[in-house]
């Protein structure tokens, strides 16, 4: 049974969805060319990037999957923020590769590879990349769809309304409007999110008490619950990956450097990361104290998938009129988070995927109707996908691995584009291979009833970590011996 | 006190969280009417040109 009102909290979350759809359906009319459309003409200032940064970057999915780290392993679970917070602070105060990256002016990563490893390099790149970005965001909506059906108290057979209903109000702003929309609507969005979730927040800490709900979270976890090097289902090698992961998202994941990408200068992009590398430790922290909340209020025997019991919390302890902000700022999360990534992946596969066969000479008109064509294809994959793929085990793990489909070989190739003079197309190549291969084999096996034994012994920590090795390692082996064949071309 | 590390990692985010919120919340406001002032222009100087 849920709080939520449709006479008290259904005005609320309408208000705010007209009232952004309307933003975002207004500044269309600015947008002109490819670039205005993609990077927002390379506009953006140090505030808008920062919202837009965090905006984008935490949707429902982030939140659900990051309360269920919470649920389980109490604060250890923030784990990776305190990674992610710290490698995109140490990214944009060295400027080390989003400098080169920005100061050559590209719109994608694979535009910026073809400059010194050729077109077949940025054309593979492009693929991997959209392969990985698409499998990873495929589980967003179902997710949001999940989330708002146990808040808003909905029949679970009106899942499949709900995800429409939400992909096609954001599909709408995003088409028409690109990247000036998506930093628009990111800027409402960052204002609504953030004040729901600070209010429901500072109204879960007084309403259980802080130390109470450390001590359920200790009681229930055990001392594992503040030190991931002790909890038995964290470990090592999960650590590793989240330093590694953490790495290569703030260095290559398409959604995060559109923003260097389109900011004013270098120093701008850098300066973006900087200022906004303190909200990926929000990003984890906040719904790691939902879902310790979730702990504290059901107990460890809380009957369901633990991904559902922040949701199903927050619907009984949430009052009526704060539950209907609670919805609208989680609805502006998702908004943001799937307007951003739409335009994201079908930026690559305009940019790069796509180049040979419009080779750079269309029209911007024709430029802007493929590029409105490609977001609207993705939108109709989301659905699908989201209906079809059951999830299995910890959503953030199957965000990790879908992730490293490209974080790791695009890292990799980023890093030696920029600071290794021997790296070659070869290195490249083995790289993308690797990279891809070994995540890919994980989420095939795991759902092949003969290797689901193997892949549960080998877990997708190890096999997290081993791709961002085997792809270093490969770009490095390929590189070498591309120059031992052919020392000329080199 | 037992989980101060925790405890203090999480106040600092909050409030960092609040300050960030308020000051983005007055700042983007002036950096999307450049922006949007910015694009209007250079689509002004494009058509006469």
């Amino acid at each position: 049974m849920s709080n939520f009102n449709w006479l008290i909290d259904g005005p609320i979350v309408l208000v705010y969805l007209a009232g952004t759809i309307t933003c975002g359906l207004l500044i269309r009319r600015y947008v002109r060319k490819v670039d205005d459309f993609l990077v927002a003409g390379r506009n953006v200032n140090l505030y808008l990037g920062i919202d837009s940064l965090a905006a984008s970057e935490f949707g429902i999915a982030t939140c659900m999957g990051n309360a269920e780290l919470g649920f389980k392993y109490g604060l250890a679970g923030v784990t990776p923020g305190i990674a992610l917070a710290l490698a995109m602070f140490v990214v944009g105060y060295t400027g080390f590769c989003i400098k080169p990256l920005r100061e050559q002016k590209v719109i994608t990563l694979p535009e910026f590879f073809e400059k010194k490893f050729g077109k077949r390099v940025r054309w593979a790149c492009g693929l991997v990349i959209v392969l990985g970005g698409l499998l990873n965001m495929g589980v967003f909506l179902r997710q949001a769809g999940d989330f708002l059906s146990i808040v808003c108290g909905f029949d679970s057979s009106y899942l499949e309304v709900v995800m429409t209903v939400i992909l096609a109000g954001i599909a709408l702003y995003t088409i028409l409007g690109g990247m000036l929309s998506i930093l628009v609507t990111d800027y409402i969005q960052f204002i609504v999110m953030s004040t729901g979730l600070i209010i429901v927040i500072l109204m879960i800490i007084f309403k259980f008490g802080w130390t109470p709900m450390l001590e359920a979270a200790q009681q229930n976890i055990g001392p594992g619950a503040f030190n991931p090097f002790v909890n038995p289902q964290y470990g090592i090698d999960r650590i590793l990956l989240d330093v590694f992961l953490a790495f290569a998202a703030v260095l290559t994941w398409q959604t995060m450097i559109s923003r260097v990408l389109s900011s004013k200068n270098s120093r701008t992009g850098r300066r973006i990361y900087m200022n906004t590398s303190p909200f990926f430790l929000v990003r984890f922290v906040l719904p790691a104290i939902l879902g310790m909340g979730a702990l504290y209020y059901f107990g460890p025997d809380f009957q369901g998938k633990s991904i559902f019991a922040m949701p199903q919390f927050l619907s009984v302890v949430i009052p009526v009129g704060l539950i209907g902000i609670l919805v609208a700022s989680m609805l502006a999360a998702d908004m943001s988070t799937n307007s951003s990534y739409m335009l994201a992946w079908s930026s690559v596969i305009y940019n790069d995927i796509m180049k040979p066969v419009h080779k750079g000479r269309w029209s911007e008109k024709r430029g802007l109707f493929w590029n409105r064509v490609l977001i609207a294809c993705i939108g109709i994959f989301l659905l699908l996908y989201g209906l079809w793929y059951p999830l299995k085990g910890d959503l953030w793990v199957y965000l990790q691995v879908t992730g490293t489909i490209y974080l790791s070989s695009m890292s990799v190739i980023l890093i030696a584009a920029c600071y290794w003079n021997k790296a070659n197309s070869w290195g490249a190549f083995a790289a993308i291979i690797a990279g891809a291969l070994i995540p890919i084999s994980f989420l095939v096996m795991q759902e092949i009833e003969l290797t689901q034994s193997l892949t549960q012994k080998i877990g997708p920590y190890k096999t997290g970590v081993a791709t961002y090795l085997v792809a270093a390692f490969a770009m490095i082996a390929g590189s070498l011996i591309k120059n031992n064949f052919k020392p000329a071309s080199s | 006190m037992k989980y101060l590390f925790w405890s203090l990692l999480c106040f600092f985010t909050i409030a960092w969280y609040i300050i960030v919120m308020l000051i983005v919340a007055y700042r983007g406001g002036i950096d999307i009417k450049h922006l949007l002032k910015d694009l209007r222009n250079e689509n002004i100087l494009e058509e006469e040109e």
